[in-house]
């Protein structure tokens, strides 16, 4: 459940993020953009392998399903 | 209103399909990223596209162009969009091309517009500041009157796209009024090789060509004032409207595209021994993704007929295409990455390249929130 909801409201807060800053969180290196912005870029990429790695949301949806609501196969 | 293509836009569809197939494959933009590659689109291709005609599209035939419209103008982005093609046709056409067409002279159409047709010349609209986010009366770039009519600008214009390489600018800057003010904002045009002006490349996630124009004292003549002083405004309403459109058109191809690959990926990929597309849990979102490319594409129609119409309802329906295009082009994109799974999180897998496109368009002309809030001014609210 913690890995469920962790990771999807992470990548809510860096969808949050990215809203809030706007064309200033489309940047990837160099000139026009402060460390900060760029950082932000690079976070909000990273956050979509989180609902993938270590077990996707679909597989633990269904152990959540199977092993503690008891549902069948 | 009719939203079936008529048999000239059919043969336009297929003729732009086959032709972005054919010679932009998404292989060709892992080399125009790389930075040993600063342009990030290629000149040759461009000529190409040119010499097919869809340079000229939107421009009247007593200026030189086909007497099309924004009907036909989708058609074509769509179908750069489903390769990610990164030529220059937002820039040059849509914004500087259209700027020039609706506000110019004779003699700057002629100097200017004819070369931009030809695809000989890329122009680019300097528009957006890091201040302006998606409201253009926010612009702060100066000019003060010279004698003799010109202008003397000072300013910075960040995100310009397709601004490194550029042959010329159209300027938006103020001549009246203050940062906030919806009036006082005038158009010019700036050469290249300006003194006081400097170009330099920035790079974003999708890596396309974007530049940081910086205006230190740019001196133009009074020819090269485009359209009436302060009155700027009113023709960059229209002409990124129309480019908002031709935008979205895009973002449909790229969804359509991204939600191909993915029906592909889970025909193919098996797990448990059985291809995962049998999973209900995964076909209930591929239909979710499909419903709203399919309300995205029909919006972008809608709001293409409605400017080409002159409908009183353009306004609202750009943005309705607008925000439709740029919630689905990330869903759709962020639902191919976990449909593919860890394979579509890598850099190798051409499928990312969707999502980081996806984000830089949300956010040009204004993202889904942008679009929403001035499609309920425009409905009165």
């Amino acid at each position: 459940m913690f890995k469920l909801y962790g990771t999807e409201l992470n990548q809510r807060r860096q969808e949050l993020m990215l809203a809030i800053r706007g064309p200033q969180a489309l940047g990837w290196e160099g000139e026009g953009f402060s460390p900060d912005e760029l950082q932000q870029t690079r976070d909000w990429l990273r956050s979509r392998g989180n609902t993938i790695e270590g077990g996707t949301s679909e597989i633990q949806l269904n152990v959540l399903a199977k092993q503690v609501l008891g549902l069948p196969d | 209103m009719r939203l079936a293509l008529t048999d000239d836009q059919t043969l336009l569809a297929k003729t732009a399909a086959a032709f972005a197939l054919e010679r932009s494959p998404l292989s060709r933009l892992r080399a125009l990223r790389a930075p040993s590659d600063p342009l990030g689109y290629s000149k040759p291709l461009w000529s190409q596209m040119a010499a097919l005609g869809w340079t000229g599209i939107p421009f009247a035939e007593d200026h030189g162009g086909a007497g099309l419209g924004l009907a036909e103008v989708v058609i074509v982005t769509e179908a750069l969009g489903r390769c990610l093609a990164p030529e220059p046709f937002l820039s040059s056409v849509m914004l500087a091309g259209r700027a020039i067409a609706r506000a110019g002279s004779d003699a700057q159409r002629a100097a200017h517009l004819a070369p931009v047709i030809a695809g000989e010349k890329i122009l680019a609209l300097a528009l957006d500041e890091r201040g302006t986010r998606y409201d253009r009366r926010r612009i702060a770039t100066r000019a003060e009157k010279t004698a003799g009519g010109g202008l003397r600008i000072t300013g910075e214009k960040s995100q310009v796209i397709d601004g490194f390489g550029a042959d010329a600018f159209v300027v938006a800057t103020r001549t009246a009024g203050n940062p906030g003010d919806a009036g006082g904002v005038t158009l010019a045009l700036v050469a290249a090789g300006a003194p006081g002006l400097s170009v330099v490349r920035q790079h974003r996630v999708d890596g396309r060509n974007a530049a940081l124009v910086q205006l230190a004292g740019v001196e133009v003549s009074a020819s090269d004032v485009l359209g009436r002083i302060d009155q700027g405004g009113d023709v960059l309403d229209d002409v990124v409207d129309a480019a908002t459109v031709a935008l979205a058109g895009e973002m449909v191809g790229g969804m359509v595209e991204a939600l191909d690959r993915t029906l592909v990926y889970l025909r193919e990929r098996v797990q448990f021994g059985v291809s995962i597309g049998t999973f209900q849990a995964l076909k209930h979102r591929a239909a979710r993704v499909f419903v709203e490319v399919e309300l995205a594409r029909s919006a972008v129609l809608a709001a293409a007929r409605a400017i080409d119409e002159a409908s009183d309802h353009r306004r609202a329906l750009v943005s309705a295409a607008k925000a439709r295009a740029s919630d689905a082009y990330v869903h759709a994109a962020n639902e191919a990455i976990q449909m593919h799974g860890g394979i579509g999180m890598t850099d190798e897998h051409d499928i990312g390249l969707f999502l980081k496109r996806a984000r830089v368009a949300e956010m040009t002309f204004g993202d889904a929130a942008f679009h929403r809030d001035r499609f309920a001014t425009a409905c009165g609210f």
